[in-house]
């Protein structure tokens, strides 16, 4: 390994700019970090070369622990993104600068740097001064001078940067073959995919300083895990369907679920990604043996031709009500659209603007599940903020998307709550990237249960007096009745989350409260312990039943990497449930709350009340349909 | 067509005012100068007290310089590289010298080094004159050319960024082969500028030296001074010999400086 960073973490202000980066370069690899402007890329390349000390993690290069090494005594060389050469020096006097340093005698550095001056193609350039050479020439001289004294390392920032894009290409050409030559372990920074593609044995993308994903360019491009990556690179299609029974739906079309695709729980979003190459148009139906995948009829809204492809625009009939994540939908509009790319060879085939054609796909991806989305309902800043809190907090915990979500009367609530919100974020927003606010003027149930209704959220956390009402219990069960999401309660703000019981009974349907408190622990990195209550001890049957129940349970968490263990209580559910949840080591509680209420079974918006009022602890109720 | 007929005009314009307002005055003096010959011009200015008060003004200049030279750059590092509470204030502060009339100047250094004053007898109980006395020209000289150095060189150090720099310690370089291989080489046309305009200002200043050091000829009598003093006593072309040197010395050196500055490796 030539390069290892580890738990990278970097500071200016109260800006984050560099967030628990790890990664690793072998030898001989070039390697490009690609992010947007600000993302913290640069940042991490100034760490490695020493002219940035990080506020924690390592940098050990070639095996020797650099991390607080000053940069003249790393021995890597720097590209900067504006070159920096020295002025005052001519270009041969700029390319041995780091061979006088190191007191190199003067024939020996002569040899030397026409030796590396003819390997960027610049002989004969040796006596002129930099500003005398064209931006591609000084770019090629800053990067001989960076490999005079044979670093191990090459650091280069955005080193086309201020390049025309003419040359570019040259230039990236120039740069790959000298860097397979000398065999030198670079890493390069970009904000420019095509470079990155055309460049990189592998691809860090980043993003608000984390290293989202990494990865061979192609692998980035057909399998990438993130949404995040499967937007910033390529064009695409994503679209959320909805996983139902081992078959992922989109709108009134099925896909098979591929087998390599990551686990998504029953009924969870599917989100598909397609890339415009991938889909094929045809003036018939596909026939099952195509090996094509029929996505139903669409028509042509936009046709853009560009020499060997011509791009397009589709409107799908099949599709509507499918949410598209790319292309990005505009306000307003009513169906799904895709976007299409085909060769144009024979173009009397291709396809006509406004004709309707057979839509397939040859090949989808289905991407990683994404991080819990919280929707919190805020109420009025004078509410109790703890459910706020605790949601802001379970956000950053788990990397996920917080929603804070408001509703108000009138325009003057309107701009106080506004108002809030935008200090909330300016919190926040560091910390979790993925926040967003909302307010919206109307009735409060209704919004809150529109809100609910999109499809997107996992969690909904809200104070539970929202409705008004001061009983708490009525509230819970309509929220639970008609969000059908799982409501996460609290009345005391609390901190970490660290270890999560999860109650559960045997042959509850879909087990769906395990799933949902094991994703919460694996997200949040914490313990859990499952819980079930044995009513009858003598019933053979029953006790079988329900430890066979808590080992499966044991089982499939311990499957998603989550430290579990699993207790049996005996007696009376109710007060099994509240002694077992009083003890001090628990967080947060887990719920399972059977819908629809049977009057003879325990009240779960009950215990959830006791958990939280006399115990102070969350309780997130998880709502299971008994059909 | 117009268009080269703007152009023309704007040249002209140009040219003529740079003729009226300074070429003009300088041939009439150097005129002015010859007018009783070469020989009788020479003896104006080789007089004792003629050439004493020129090296005054030279050497005291050229002390001033280097002080300044130091202190300037100094200076522009710290406005550029450092954020400090009171930046601002600190960075108006510099231009001061500019705004306030040099007679005020001189006043201010008699307040605070003048014989009755706690810093004036300090130094007059080690020995040190300031008042009346070349360490005087030099602090009033330093006060009213404060401003070139450091506004010279802060906006091209502003340019060069850290960048350069950090290439260098990349390098391998260490601090002090930066300052001064890599730093000081980038910095110097705008330092030699900055140094040629506190000579030149140096050599043709008036009122704060007056002030601070009076008109005492042979001792603390300086080139301007002499020139006022001659033209009182009527003796004008007492005071066009030294005016001309003046004029030719400070010529030269923005001519030399204009020489320097072009340099290949300067775009």
């Amino acid at each position: 390994m030539s390069i290892v960073i580890n738990n990278l973490r970097k500071q200016f202000g109260h800006a984050l700019v560099v967030n628990n980066v790890s990664l690793e370069i072998q030898e001989g690899e070039l390697f490009v970090l690609l992010g947007a402007s600000g993302s913290g890329k640069s940042t991490i390349l100034r760490i490695i070369a020493g002219l940035l000390e990080p506020d924690s993690g390592s940098v050990t290069i070639n095996g020797v622990d650099m991390t607080h090494v000053d940069a003249r005594k790393r021995n890597v060389g720097m590209v900067f993104q504006n070159y920096s050469l020295f002025g005052h020096l001519t270009v041969f006097e700029n390319v041995e600068f780091g061979l006088q340093v190191r007191k190199l005698p003067k024939a020996q550095r002569r040899n030397r740097s026409k030796e590396l001056l003819e390997a960027v193609g610049l002989t004969g350039l040796g006596h002129r001064y930099p500003a005398q050479l064209s931006g591609g020439q000084q770019q090629r001289v800053a990067v001989a001078r960076a490999l005079a004294y044979n670093p191990r390392v090459l650091l280069m920032d955005e080193p086309f940067g201020a390049l025309d894009v003419k040359i570019r290409g040259t230039l990236r050409q120039n740069l790959q073959e000298i860097q397979r030559r000398l065999n030198v372990t670079t890493i390069l920074v970009t904000h420019d995919q095509e470079e990155a593609f055309e460049l990189a044995d592998r691809i860090g993308v980043i993003e608000r300083g984390q290293l989202i994903e990494i990865g061979p360019p192609d692998v980035l491009y057909h399998h990438p895990k993130t949404e995040i990556v499967a937007t910033f690179i390529g064009g695409g299609n994503i679209l959320v369907g909805r996983e139902e029974e081992g078959r992922i739906r989109l709108g009134k079309v099925f896909l098979p679920m591929p087998d390599q695709a990551p686990l998504h729980a029953q009924g969870s979003p599917v989100r598909v990604l397609f890339r415009p190459e991938t889909v094929v148009l045809s003036r018939e139906a596909f026939s099952n043996a195509s090996g094509i995948y029929p996505l139903g009829q669409g028509r042509v809204l936009k046709r853009i031709f560009n020499g060997p492809v011509q791009r397009l625009v589709l409107e799908m009939e099949e599709l509507a009500g499918v949410r598209p994540l790319k292309p990005v939908p505009r306000y307003g509009q009513p169906r799904t659209r895709i976007e299409v790319v085909e060769t144009t060879t024979g173009l009397h085939h291709g396809a006509r603007f406004d004709e309707t054609l057979w839509v397939g796909v040859r090949d989808y991806h289905i991407l990683e599940p994404s991080g819990i989305k919280f929707l919190v309902y805020t109420g009025s800043p004078e509410r109790n903020p703890a459910a706020q809190e605790l949601a802001l907090h379970l956000g950053q915990l788990t990397r996920g998307a917080v929603t804070l979500f408001s509703v108000v009367s009138n325009d003057m609530e309107m701009s106080e709550v506004q108002a809030e919100m935008e200090r909330i974020q300016n919190v926040w927003q560091e910390r979790i990237p993925l926040l967003t606010t909302e307010v919206v003027k109307g009735e409060r149930h209704e919004q809150v249960y529109l809100k609910t209704q999109s499809g997107i959220y996992d969690i909904l956390v809200a104070d539970p007096k929202f409705t008004g009402q001061h009983e708490m219990k009525p509230a819970l069960q309509n929220l639970l009745e008609e969000t059908l999401l799982p409501v996460l309660t609290v009345s005391q703000s609390q901190k970490g989350i660290l270890h999560i019981l999860i109650c559960t009974a045997a042959g509850e349907p879909g087990k769906s409260d395990v799933q949902v408190g094991g994703r919460l622990a694996m997200r949040a990195h914490a313990k859990a312990t499952v819980f079930s209550v044995l009513t009858s001890p003598d019933d053979q049957v029953e006790t079988r039943r329900v430890e066979q129940h808590l080992e499966q349970a044991r089982q499939s968490l311990t499957g998603l990497g989550i430290a579990c263990d699993t207790r049996l209580g005996l007696g009376e559910p109710m007060a099994e449930i509240f002694n077992q949840a009083a003890k001090p080591a628990y967080d947060l509680v887990v719920l399972g709350a059977p819908l629809p209420q049977a009057p003879q079974r325990i009240h779960w918006p009950d215990v959830a009340q006791r958990i939280t009022r006399e115990l102070n602890k969350p309780v997130l109720l998880v709502p299971m349909m008994t059909t | 067509m117009s268009e080269r007929w703007s152009d023309f005009i704007q040249r002209s314009l140009m040219f003529f005012y740079l003729g009226l307002l300074i070429l003009l005055p300088i041939v009439a003096i150097t005129v002015a100068s010859l007018e009783q010959g070469i020989a009788s011009l020479w003896g104006n200015i080789t007089t004792p007290q003629a050439l004493y008060a020129l090296r005054l003004t030279i050497t005291t200049a050229i002390i001033m310089v280097v002080l300044n030279v130091v202190m300037g750059t100094l200076t522009a590092f710290v406005l550029v590289r450092y954020n400090f509470p009171g930046k601002n204030v600190m960075n108006a502060l510099i231009d001061l010298p500019f705004a306030i009339p040099t007679v005020v100047t001189g006043i201010m250094l008699v307040i605070l080094y003048g014989p009755n004053s706690v810093l004036g007898t300090m130094f007059s109980g080690w020995g040190i004159e300031v008042i009346f006395a070349k360490p005087g020209i030099i602090l009033a000289l330093l006060f009213v050319s404060y401003p070139f150095v450091v506004r010279a060189v802060q906006p091209v150090l502003q340019d060069l960024g850290p960048d350069m720099e950090n290439a260098a310690r990349t390098l391998g370089a260490g601090k002090l082969r930066i300052f001064f291989q890599v730093t000081l080489p980038a910095l110097l046309p705008a330092i030699l500028t900055g140094a040629a305009l506190s000579f030149s200002r140096a050599m043709g200043e008036f009122g704060s030296i007056v002030v601070v050091a009076g008109n005492i000829p042979l001792k603390s009598q300086v080139a301007a001074v002499y020139i006022y003093g001659e033209l009182e006593s009527n003796n004008p072309q007492g005071a066009l010999g030294l005016s001309v040197v003046l004029l030719i010395i400070s010529f030269l050196v923005l001519l030399v400086l204009n020489f320097l500055q072009r340099r290949k490796w300067q775009v």
